[in-house]
């Protein structure tokens, strides 16, 4: 499961699907969706826990060990959403991520850039970094974080 | 809602940001950092690592910035710093702001002020009408500055409150039971103190000094209360209390208008008037004088000085200086400047006041002035007449003194298209009154021409004429009139051939020079004079007071006014040397003015009276900015004497200066209008020595070398740090002006930076 | 000996230096306008309209006066009274600085008991000053012209 502390099935549609022991390859505008959640991709490849039988797609859902998104990666929650290159979910470590211009919305308007981002599904957490720290690397290479506070007006300063 | 030209958050500050930029929407903050950590649950987001923030015009630095997104608060923790665009920061390890970055609460907190003031506290919070509140917080303007083992030292000065409000509506910041501190040693306590915020920039200030001592008034301190009574006006009001006198009260009022401004400075005090050992004059029969003239009787005092100036237009400008003082020594007495700085177009003469309005407007080749001025004199002397407990008052009498009502001049210049030369045409109207004395009317009118042509072989040669016309009414103190015109004119040629030379990095520039004057018209300067049996007193109303010299030499009209016409014709002749190598300039000067066919009623010693004038030599030499010294004479050649010696010379260091000026006049005669006791040979200066890089002396004086007395004496020792000066100063002056006016005294002033302007 | 006219134009020409347009300083306070006013006319007198010009002469004129001659009655009998004039040569095409500096004139006078009278003296020296302020700023504009000239 790739929503956080969600069980619900997972449903999910692509132009192609490949099958081979112990994965599946979806590739074409691949769409899947567990609860709320939704992940968008060109190309998808869901490994699931026994590695040398072929299964069906949903019981590779059920048994999801990895998942490796490529192309126009897109990561959507009710009140935020996550694009970048490429998505990676790995049960083991309950974690999803996001490299390669991550881009997360949160809420309406307050938008979050850098290169890498991970999701850990348990703590319900996302880690956004960059590939430079420190000030210098001027503009490139951090975080940067656009926050849109438009609930401002009612709250007075304290 | 992008506010175009809004505000600051929380301050009425305008916004210091491009018209276009996205940051005018008071909701947008932008956070720069190596990591975010985006907590949904809680709703928090967490930027860590060198975290630059940029909120409207505000910026931002910190380790770590939490956004609560459901309650807008923004925490940043860890070296904070808050910069706003004037320059004023904010430094805390944690700082708690409201979503605009205002800072809320904060601990272990410093802000500073642009201007130099030091703001700290270990608890900050920020209170409802948006001031900041500090707990047991200090303010000083001294910069701590760490020593090598990395403790600061105590700074020379600060204030440490239990709490200190800043108080952004008042502009001020005021304290509750504040101790005042020197050097960590505390001072005073007060439970109340209140001064102008230094980041509100209209704040005008204190006036120095904060604390002091005179022989006079005895120990003083004052204590200024500032009010910004709106967006426009600032009134500060600074009680000052002797030990010997009854206190003063002073105010200062800025009103800023759209195309100027208005400074309104007073004092008053209720009192009777005391000489300079702070004793009050009590009793009139100690007066020989009239005893309405006796200087006793308490009773209110004050002085004003007003000024405003409006420019209207980029040609029209207008204003109007108010001086005045209720009694002629009250100035003196508290030690308040007699000599107010330069303002409008006229400026009074010493012990004296003038108050003036006027309207110029001034293009570049237009000049047209209307204004009117008067003058109160504070020439007052208290001697000693015979007897111990008995004075004389010598007073200049006020309605002696002119009023100028008014004084119209236009001048303005047109090319002459046919041959290239520059018409002038001028106008002039004086009108004079005086209560006690002659009035006076002269309208004068007329044209200039000039025209600067280069001959081959580079001579400058330059035809000049003028035609005027004036209309003079003199109405004389003993009722009879003098009303008669004249016309006038000048026909000349000024003729200049100047050679240059420059040779391995000095330029020599020579340039004899001569011009010859024709005048036209009958001056009729027989009408400025009045004869009676005792004397003649001259009627002139200007064209006194020249001394002829290297600035003066070539002007075609050598009378310092319209009054005296110089008839007949004028030869002066010339020739100047100077030589010019990097920063470095020396130059000479010499020349002599012949005359024929007119009286001599120039005034005299003036260097110009009989055919010829005195040769009139001028020396010059500045070594860089270190060194400069010029000399100028006037020699007597048919008496062989120097009629004038004026010498000076300037010389400073970083470590020493020092200047010095001497002159001898040897008159051929008095005139009645030079000053009585005035000297004829004089010498000034002074010494300034910078012991260590705090202490410094200073000592300056005139000496009149003609009645072999000092007339004025200062020595002074400084102790100045970036943010104290303060000064320990004896004066001594010998004069005529008996038990009043400054005649010896030692004084302390204590001046603090941010808490009393250094002027 | 070295020595060439200043102004050595081969024909008549009716300037000193007729590349030059005079321009007064911007912010110049009310006190030193008069002043001001005739350093500029006393430039253009000698130095013509300058329409045909290739440089700027910015100046900036600052009056001021200082009391000597300490009288028995503590009142100044002499005035000095000083113009300084800071300059500007500034290049109309490039807006380079081509030179700067600052002159000093300077005439003392004598107080007299009338204030009237000392209004009008120090008025009528401002003027004389002004026109020997100009003649100083064109020494110095021609040792930098003869300079560049090399």
């Amino acid at each position: 499961q790739f929503a956080a502390n969600s069980s619900a099935p997972i449903t999910g549609s692509s132009d192609r699907a490949e099958y081979s022991p112990g994965k599946i390859i979806f590739s074409g505008q691949v769409d899947i969706r567990q609860d709320n959640v939704r992940i968008l991709s060109d190309e998808m490849t869901v490994f699931s826990g026994d590695r040398n039988r072929v299964v069906s797609a949903n019981e590779a859902f059920e048994d999801v060990n990895r998942i490796e998104a490529v192309g126009n990666f897109f990561y959507i929650t009710p009140d935020q959403e996550v694009t970048g290159a490429q998505g990676i979910y790995e049960r083991a470590k309950d974690s999803f991520t996001v490299t390669g211009d991550v881009i997360l919305l949160q809420g309406e308007d307050n938008v979050v850039t850098g290169d890498r981002l991970v999701y850990n599904l348990s703590t319900n957490q996302a880690t956004v970094t960059g590939n430079c720290k420190g000030r210098r690397c001027g503009d490139k290479g951090r975080v940067n974080i656009l926050i849109k506070n438009n609930d401002s007006q009612q709250s007075a300063p304290n | 809602q992008i506010t175009p030209n809004g505000t600051a958050a929380g301050t009425n500050r305008p916004l210091q940001l491009a018209e276009d930029s996205p940051f005018r929407d008071p909701d947008i903050i932008y956070l720069e950092a190596d990591a975010l950590v985006n907590d949904e649950e809680n709703g928090v987001l967490t930027a860590k690592g060198n975290v630059e923030g940029r909120y409207q015009d505000r910026t931002l630095r910190a380790d770590e910035v939490t956004y609560s997104t459901n309650t807008g608060q923004v925490i940043a923790t860890g070296n904070v710093v808050l910069v706003d665009p004037t320059g004023a920061s904010q430094y805390a390890d944690k700082i708690e702001l409201s979503s605009e970055l205002e800072a809320g609460t904060a601990t272990n907190f410093t802000a500073r002020f642009e201007e130099g003031g030091i703001l700290g506290a270990s608890i900050v919070v920020r209170n409802a009408d948006d001031g900041v509140e500090l707990y047991n917080g200090y303010y000083t303007a001294c910069e701590p500055c760490r020593n090598s083992d990395g403790t600061t030292d105590d700074p020379t000065w600060q204030i440490k409150a239990r709490k200190v409000k800043q108080n952004r509506e008042r502009n001020s910041i005021e304290y509750r039971d504040a101790v005042f501190q020197l050097a960590g040693i505390p001072v005073f306590y007060t439970p109340y103190l209140a001064h102008p915020d230094p980041s509100a920039n209209r704040a005008s200030g204190l006036l120095a000094p904060f604390a002091g001592f005179s022989n006079t008034r005895g120990l003083s301190a004052r204590a200024p209360y500032f009010i910004a009574v709106d967006d426009y006006t600032d009134l500060t009001l600074t009680p000052n209390v002797y030990s010997k006198v009854n206190p003063m009260m002073e105010y200062d009022i800025k009103r800023k208008f759209y195309s100027g401004e208005v400074n309104i400075n007073g004092s008053f005090t209720y009192g009777s008037a005391f000489d300079n050992n702070g004793n009050s004059f009590k009793d009139a029969s100690a007066f020989v004088n009239d005893p309405s003239e006796a200087l006793t009787g308490k009773r209110l005092r004050s002085h004003l000085f007003a000024d405003g100036l409006f420019d209207l237009t980029d040609f029209w400008t207008t204003g109007f200086g108010i001086q005045a003082a209720t009694d002629d020594l009250y100035l003196n007495r508290y030690d308040l400047t007699e000599e107010p700085p330069r303002f409008g177009l006229y400026q009074a003469d010493s012990r004296r006041l003038v108050s003036q309005a006027f309207v110029v407007g001034q293009s570049e080749n237009t000049r047209l002035s209307i204004s009117s001025f008067g003058f109160q004199s504070l020439r007052t002397s208290v001697i000693r007449a015979g007897a111990d407990d008995v004075f004389n008052i010598f007073r200049e009498d006020d309605s002696e003194l002119p009023i100028a009502l008014p004084k119209v001049e236009i001048n303005s210049f047109v090319d002459d298209p046919v041959f290239g030369g520059r018409f002038e045409a001028f106008g002039d109207l004086t009108v004079l009154g005086r209560k006690v004395g002659e009035d006076y009317l002269r309208g004068t009118a007329g044209v200039n021409y000039a025209k600067t042509l280069i001959v081959p072989g580079g001579i400058e040669v330059k035809p000049f004429g003028q035609a005027r016309f004036d209309k003079i009414d003199l109405e004389l103190g003993d009722g009879s009139e003098r009303n008669f015109d004249r016309t006038l004119g000048q026909a000349g040629v000024d003729i200049r051939w100047p050679f240059v030379k420059s040779t391995d990095g000095v330029d020599y520039i020579i340039e004899p020079r001569v011009q010859v004057t024709q005048s036209f018209g009958d001056g009729e300067n027989e009408n400025f004079s009045a004869i009676s049996q005792t004397a003649t007193t001259s009627l002139f109303q200007d064209s006194v007071g020249l001394d002829f010299g290297a600035a003066d030499f070539y002007a075609s009209n050598k009378a310092l006014g319209y009054d005296f016409w110089q008839e007949g014709l004028r030869t002066d002749v010339g020739a100047s040397l100077s030589a010019n190598w990097n920063d470095s300039r020396a130059s000479l000067f010499l020349g002599q003015s012949f005359a024929s066919g007119y009286d001599d009623s120039f005034t005299f010693d003036s260097g110009l009276e009989g055919d010829n004038s005195d040769i009139i030599g001028e020396f010059e030499i500045a070594l860089g900015s270190r060194f400069t010294a010029d000399t100028r004479v006037r020699y007597d050649d048919a008496d062989n004497v120097f009629r004038r010696i004026d010498t000076g010379f300037r010389y400073n260091t970083s470590r020493f200066s020092a200047d010095a000026r001497y002159y001898r006049l040897n008159k051929r005669q008095t005139a009645d209008s030079d000053i009585l006791l005035a000297p004829a040979e004089e010498l000034s200066g002074g010494v300034t020595v910078k012991l260590t890089d705090n202490w410094s002396t200073r000592y300056q004086a005139f000496r009149d070398i003609d009645a072999d007395v000092t007339r004025r004496q200062d020595l002074s020792l400084i102790y100045d740090d970036q943010c104290t000066r303060i000064e320990f100063i004896y004066n001594r002056s010998r004069n005529d002006i008996g038990i009043v006016g400054d005649n010896e005294g030692f004084g302390v002033r204590i001046s603090l930076l941010t808490l009393g302007e250094f002027d | 000996c070295g020595f060439t006219p200043m102004h050595a134009p081969a024909g008549l020409s009716d300037a000193a230096f007729n590349n030059v347009r005079i321009e007064l300083a911007a912010g110049i306070p009310v006190q030193d306008k008069e002043a001001a006013f005739w350093v500029q006319q006393a430039l253009k007198t000698r130095l013509g309209n300058g329409d045909s010009a290739k440089h700027i002469l910015r100046v900036k004129p600052e009056a001021n006066r200082a009391g000597i001659g300490i009288s028995g009655v503590d009142v100044a009998t002499r005035y000095d009274l000083g113009l300084n004039v800071s300059y500007e040569l500034i290049d109309m095409k490039s807006g380079k600085l081509l030179d700067s500096g600052s002159v000093k004139a300077i005439s003392t006078i004598a107080a007299s008991t009338d204030p009237y009278a000392l209004t009008a003296a120090e008025k009528a020296t401002v003027r004389n000053l002004a026109s020997d302020g100009a003649d100083r700023v064109l020494v110095r504009l021609a040792g930098y012209y003869a300079n560049a000239a090399q």
